[in-house]
Order: structure tokens, then sequence, then C-alpha cells
């Protein structure tokens, strides 16, 4: 009750909070790469207009996932709601889950209707160059929601301890050594210094593994399959990961004075 | 009985990380509000005010000393519901009208339904917002905005209320009504804490008081008892110039007015000694009155005599 509260409250703020911009200019972006990229022949416009779609749902999601997790805490600080709600009956606990909760409703709207813009343009052009349509495209959306999720997780957690900067900092690099898992395992292999790989190990396991949440070029190139029980799979690890984050982010918001 | 709000050596110390610095924000407060009363709690900025509501609300925690609300220690999660704070100049979700701004914090209390929607309907009349309860809060004035502030910390009927500048930032009329509003709660059986700047409504409305000045508590007690007989002023003719020149070197404030001595002074033995020089220069004592002096007398007086280095900051 006290949970719902909080997350629906804080959905309809984020919701009021302009990031629907970030929707329209994705469908901007979707509709003009559609014409923009029509001197391609054939397969190829598709797989640009796929491509660029994917990638577009990403980078807004992420970009709202971060910039929500970052502002959410130190936001309600600052403005003294805080105060408003932990004098009354709500563990910090409750608090931080109302509030990831309602964040992850809001990248959820977002990424659906992103999700949907996308889906529509490539099934009119599927349709324009007499091709089938691809709903497996759907498992990417699914993956890049749960990456969103994570990251949103992180952040907040960094909230409880560190400042804005820091924690868009903190977050940023793991955002990019997370997508450079593979990378970290080709250095680790070739390292010769037991420091190196020892402190390699650790950041590779440490920082979520980005990579696993892609399955978009796979799907675009449309020569291997996607099997369903490895999107479940990815969807556990992401879930898992959100999960660890916020039970850290719980116990360091106990005992943090606001 | 227990009281309202107890506290017992309440001590709060920042730690600053970068300079290794120590700051003293509350020093050994102990103090008690009764059941039923306006407690005005005052200080100037940085006395430690805001850090002891804090403690209370148990946003911070405090360095040594322990607190009760109602007898219950203040860790005790059943205060939550007992306790209600009005911060200064708060944000609110704004985008919610002010019935739903109540909905959502009768929610945090599992209220619902016809309770919810009846305790909504009181309130919004208890701090004459009936008229606007279907307006977004971001159309309010700052006065409609604290009125929603008070309402929304009553949302579960709550005993004791915390209430830090409720009128700071408003016009004399939203004061006043905000005045009306806290002495209707008093009315209700509730305790009000405040913490206010404006010395005067302070004045109007508070039972007792209590001044902060860095970190110390520095006087509490009745208003009656505080502001009563703390200055006389006397008043004598008929003296000689050296019995007059006697006088005005002991008194702390003194005229001389058309061969009328004036003497203002607070402490009992240099009273004594200025009434025993003007009968031993046989003058005439035209009156002794005693001076109420007035609460914001009281907390100057009480601000300026503290040194300026005071123990507020040491360096570990």
């Amino acid at each position: 009750m006290r949970i719902s509260a909080l997350a629906i409250t804080t959905f309809r703020e984020e919701v009021r909070r302009k990031v629907f911009l970030f929707l329209l200019l994705f469908a901007g972006v979707m509709i003009a790469t559609s014409w923009i990229f029509s001197f391609f022949t054939g397969s190829e416009e598709l797989k640009v207009v796929k491509d660029m779609g994917l990638t577009s749902i990403t980078l807004a999601g992420v970009a709202i996932a971060m910039v929500m997790g970052i502002r959410m805490l130190p936001g309600e600080m600052d403005k003294r709601t805080i105060y408003t709600i932990l004098c009354k009956p709500v563990t910090r606990s409750e608090y931080l889950i109302g509030k990831f909760l309602g964040g992850a409703l809001t990248l959820a709207a977002n990424t659906v209707i992103m999700g949907l813009v996308f889906l529509v343009v490539v099934f009119i052009k599927s349709k324009q160059l007499d091709q089938a349509m691809d709903f497996r495209l759907t498992y990417q959306i699914v993956l890049a929601y749960l990456q969103f999720c994570v990251l949103l997780a992180l952040t907040l957690m960094l909230s409880t301890f560190v400042t804005p900067v820091m924690n868009g900092s903190i977050s940023l690099f793991v955002l990019i050594v997370g997508n450079l898992s593979d990378t970290i395992v080709d250095i680790i292999n070739m390292s010769k210094s037991a420091v190196v790989e020892i402190g390699l190990r650790i950041l590779y396991y440490l920082v979520p593994n980005w990579q696993h949440f892609s399955v978009q070029d796979t799907l675009v190139r449309g020569e291997e399959a996607v099997p369903l029980l490895y999107v479940l799979k990815i969807a556990l690890y992401g879930i898992l990961y959100t999960a660890i984050l916020m039970v850290i982010a719980t116990q360091a918001f106990r005992n943090r004075e606001v | 009985m227990a009281y309202a709000i107890q506290t017992e050596g309440l001590t709060k110390e920042f730690v600053s990380v970068s300079s290794a610095r120590v700051t003293v924000a509350l020093k050994d407060l102990t103090l008690q509000v009764e059941e039923g009363e306006i407690f005005g709690f005052l200080g100037p900025n940085g006395a430690g005010k805001t850090t002891t509501i804090k403690i209370l609300l148990g946003l911070i925690f405090p360095t040594a000393g322990r607190a009760w609300v109602l007898g219950k220690d203040i860790w005790d999660t059943a205060v939550k519901y007992d306790l209600a704070f009005v911060p200064d100049s708060p944000y609110f979700y704004d985008f919610l009208t002010a019935e739903e701004l109540l909905r959502f914090y009768g929610g945090l209390f599992g209220l619902k339904g016809s309770i919810l929607d009846k305790r909504i309907e009181e309130l919004l009349e208890l701090v004459g917002m009936t008229h606007a309860r279907g307006r977004r809060l971001r159309e309010y004035s700052r006065g409609m905005f604290q009125r929603v502030g008070i309402a929304q910390a009553l949302v579960n009927d709550p005993k004791v209320l915390l209430l830090d500048e409720p009128t700071s930032g408003l016009d004399p009329i939203a004061q006043r009504e905000v005045r009306d509003i806290i002495l209707k709660l008093r009315e209700r059986g509730k305790t009000v804490l405040l913490c206010s700047h404006h010395l005067s409504d302070v004045e109007r409305i508070s039972d007792r008081v209590a001044i902060l000045n860095r970190g110390k508590l520095e006087r509490m007690g009745r208003l009656d008892d505080l502001l009563a007989a703390e200055r006389v002023e006397i008043a004598a003719e008929g003296l000689s110039e050296e019995a007059t020149r006697k006088i005005t070197d002991l008194a702390e404030e003194s005229k001389v007015i058309a061969g009328r001595v004036t003497a203002y002074d607070s402490r009992r033995d240099v009273i004594n000694a200025i009434i025993d020089t003007i009968r031993g220069a046989k003058g005439e004592l035209i009156s002794v009155i005693p001076q109420r002096q007035t609460l914001e007398d009281l907390f100057v007086r009480i601000v300026q005599q503290e040194e300026p280095a005071a123990v507020s900051e040491e360096s570990r």
C-alpha cells in the first residue's frame, strides 16, 4: 500500500518532467531514418531502420534511467519533500523501493511507447519492401528495458552515498566498462601481470555485462536465431542484478542522515 | 503523565570529513514539552532548532542523549503515528491537487475509502482550503501551500506537531490565518512545537518557550515567568547631582528629564542599591514599576550576551 502510493506518485511526477520529449525526439529520428536511408536497396534499408531504431531506444532509455536515478533522491532531499514522507510510518527501504518502482514504471511507459513507434515503422517498411515482419525484435526491447532498470537501480544505489556528479561519473564508467566486457576478457587472457589480471577480473564480475542485454546484431542480421530461453536467462540476470543493487541501496540508506 | 516531547542530554556533532572539523550543532539539550501546549522553540539561525526536529523525526541520529514522544522512544515506529511535521517552505508534488496530495499522504498511513474521504473533508475545512481542493498545487499562493502543508501533517490525526517556520514568507493576512489554525489545533488538544522567527506571533500564542543559542538551551519556561519583572523602572525626583550621577552610573539604562531621574535595571542588587541611594539622598521615590519585557527583548538579550567565540565549533 505504502510502496504503491509512493510508486504511483513517483511515476506521475516523472511523467510530468518532460522526459517524454525524448520520445518525441526518438519518433522523429525513427521517421527520418526510414526516408533518409531510402537510397539503400531492399533489405539493407530495413536493416538500417532496425539498427537505428533499436539503438535510439537504448540510448534514450539509458539517458532517462540515469538522469532519473541520479536526480531522484537528492531532488527530494533538496526540496525537503522527503522529510514529510519519512516522518510518516514509511521505512527507508519502502521509500527507496517505492521510488525505484515509480522510476521503473516510467521507464516501462517510455519503452512501450518507443517500442510501439519502432515496430510500426518497421512494419510499414517491411510491407513496402514486401518482407515479413520480424516480431522477435521485441526481445531486444524487453532486454533493453531490463538494462534501464539495472541502471536505474545502480544510480539510485549510488545516490544514497555519493554526490550527483560523482554518481554520474561512476555510472558512466560502469556503463562503458560493462559494454567492453568481452574486451576485458581478451585483456585478461593476454595480461602477464597478476595484479592487472586480478583487478580486471574483479571489474569484470562486479560490473554488469551490458553486452548480454544486446541481441540487436543477431536480430538485425537475422542469420542466427535468438532463443527465448536466452532472453529469459538474461532477464533473470537483470532482475537479480537489480535486486542486489536495491538491497545495497536500502542498507546504505538506512544509516544515511537526511 | 508522559510529556508530549522530552529530550535528555541530546547532543549532535557534525564531522566534516575534508577538514576534520567538528561542529557541535546541539549540546546537551534537555527539555520537556507538555501535552496540549503550544511550545515556542526559538533561536537564531544555526541555534540547533532544525537539528533537534530532525533528531525527533529520526532523520538524523544524535551523537548522545535520548528523546521520547508521549513516553515512547523516538526510534519506536509507533511514534510516527503520533508525531507530524511541517517543514519550512516545503515542496509538495505540485502536479497534484490538494485533495490528491492528502490522499497520497493518507495512503502512507494505510488510510483509504470513506474514512480517508471524511478525513480529507475535515482537514480541508480546518485549513480553509475546501474552495481550492480541486486546483493543482502549482497554482497556489504561498499561504495556500502552507495551509496544505499543515493539512498533510494532520492527515492521520497525530497528537504532536512540529512546525518549522509556518509563517515565513507569508503576508500578514496569511500569517494570521496560520496562527488561527495553530490555535484551533491547541483547542483540539494537540501539542504544537513551533519554531519561528516571528517572535510577536510566538509571544501571542505560545504557552511556554525555549530559547536556544549556539546549540545550547539558554532559557525555558512559561512566557509570563520569563517576560515578567525582568526589568524594573525606578523614577525619582529631588535628588542631588551626586546622587543622580551615582544612579546613572549604577543603572543599565537611565534618563534625566527636568530633574526627574528614571533608571532601568534587571539586577535585583542594583535595583536595591538605586532605591537605597534615592532614600539616602532624601529624594522622592515616584514609582518602582516592574516592566514586562517583550519576547523580542529577551531573545535579543540572550543572543547578544553570548560571546562570539563560543563552543559552537571546535577543531580536532
